[in-house]
């Protein structure tokens, strides 16, 4: 059970991520890419967050968002998008997504903390 | 980066010829071309040691731009006719020059000589010495903006990566190389409407290893293994290459469907050999990642850029002015 679900291929970020989280108290899942982050969310009911990537192996994190809502149905949880990209267009596909805010890479936490805790109630 | 940066090249030169030399040393400065001198003057040294302290300085420096011979003996008898095919076999990518005494041609000498070099220049030609250096080295500009953003992007991506590090970059150089350094490479396609290419980096895996046991990174392992270090050179490429993007190449600008031509990559294992296909010299920096405080072994990243499938460094200014409204990293941009 927890309140959100990290997903990023790289290790290095998951690793910082949920480390940071967690020194705030929130509790955190991990998952290393789109298809796993779908898994993930579909088993634990809990989830209020979802942080993730966009580009990652086996399923982006834009295809993710779109599953979440469509094949998930689940149209509570709030996606932001944890990337190096800041391509408008990515941007566009994902406010359509229903993903709620976008991060340009490197995470810096103390800049998006309280943010993220308002998001997860 | 300051404001005298400058994109250098690395040059091997064999030359005994005192006013020769002189005219390489001229060359070299107003080309910003590095010379690397190997011996030509010790009488104990034969053919089989000079080759030797060749070979040794094509093992040691992996990032050359060409190869400077003269086909006059020096004191040791060696001349570069001597050396030519044996640099060849050993680095066919690089192009070597030969001064010759009475003439620019390769007629006269030996196929197998004619085969192994790019071209001839008479002695005092500073024309010709001029036109085979534009011609081989230099004949593909980058921007220096170009080259000082992608320093700067990849400092800050190391910065934010590895912490406690104080990071050195060397000049960027041209490089005709394609030598391997290390066990570990990343590769990832840089794709815009000004270029089309790749970014690699390379370095040791040793080093990365220790790297991560110093704690410096956010992989927590005493015994890291390779899937570590691989992560830690994923992220970092990972960051270059969306900063890369972010600033240098817009939205609108991605190549067509008719430009996405492609070409084999080939890597030769044992030779440590990496090609693209394309025999321009490619963009290079060299970092040195540096702990102060512990006794740590310096990393270092070789980071190449290989404009192998299009390259337009005219459209670049363009695409400069053309990139607006940048996120700040870090912050959350609310929808």
């Amino acid at each position: 059970m927890a309140q959100i679900l990290v997903v990023d291929d790289s290790a290095t970020v998951r690793n910082e991520v949920s480390a940071f989280l967690k020194d705030n108290g929130l509790t955190v899942e991990v998952a290393v890419d789109g298809k796993d982050g779908l898994d993930k969310l579909q088993k634990d009911g809990q989830i209020k967050l979802v942080i993730s990537d966009v580009n990652m192996p086996n399923m982006d994190g834009l295809t993710m968002a779109e599953k979440i809502r469509s094949d998930l149905g689940n149209s509570t949880v709030n996606i932001i998008m944890l990337t190096t990209e800041s391509d408008p267009r990515m941007k566009e596909r994902g406010k359509a997504a229903g993903v709620k805010g976008w991060i340009v890479k490197p995470f810096k936490g103390d800049n998006v903390v309280g943010s993220i805790k308002k998001l997860v109630g | 980066m300051t404001e005298e940066t400058k994109i250098v090249s690395k040059v091997l030169v064999h030359e005994c010829d005192e006013q020769a030399l002189e005219l390489l040393k001229k060359m070299c400065t107003q080309n910003n071309l590095v010379g690397l001198k190997v011996s030509t003057g010790d009488n104990t040294i034969g053919l089989k040691d000079a080759s030797n302290e060749i070979d040794d300085v094509l093992k040691s420096n992996v990032d050359l731009g060409a190869v400077f011979l003269s086909e006059e003996p020096d004191q040791n008898d060696v001349s570069g006719m001597d050396l030519c095919e044996s640099i060849r076999r050993r680095r066919p990518e690089l192009p070597i020059f030969l001064r010759r005494n009475n003439t620019d041609t390769t007629e006269d000498l030996s196929p197998a000589v004619q085969e192994s070099i790019a071209g001839c220049y008479k002695t005092g030609d500073e024309e010709k010495l001029n036109q085979l250096i534009n011609d081989f080295i230099c004949s593909m500009y980058y921007p220096i903006e170009l080259a000082q953003g992608i320093e700067q992007i990849s400092k800050e991506a190391f910065e934010n990566l590895i912490s406690d590090t104080h990071i050195r970059c060397d000049q960027p150089y041209l490089v005709k190389d394609q030598i391997i350094y290390g066990e570990l490479f990343s590769l990832i396609p840089l794709e815009s409407s000004w270029c089309r290419g790749y970014m690699m980096l390379q370095t040791t895996e040793s080093e990365v290893m220790d790297l991560i046991r110093s704690v410096r990174t956010h992989i927590k392992s005493d015994r890291p293994d390779t899937r570590d270090s691989n992560n830690i050179l994923n992220e970092v490429t990972n960051m270059i290459w969306g900063g890369i993007k972010s600033r240098y190449f817009s939205s609108e600008d991605s190549p067509t469907d008719a430009h996405r031509t492609q070409v084999p990559i080939i890597v030769n294992h044992s030779q440590k050999h990496i090609s693209f296909g394309s025999t321009e010299p490619q963009l290079c920096f060299k970092y040195t990642l540096h702990e102060p405080q512990r006794p740590y072994p310096d990393v270092i990243i070789y980071q190449r850029l290989i404009f192998n499938l299009s390259w337009d460094p005219d459209k670049f200014a363009e695409s400069d002015k053309a990139v607006e409204d940048l996120v700040d990293s870090g912050e959350l941009e609310f929808f």
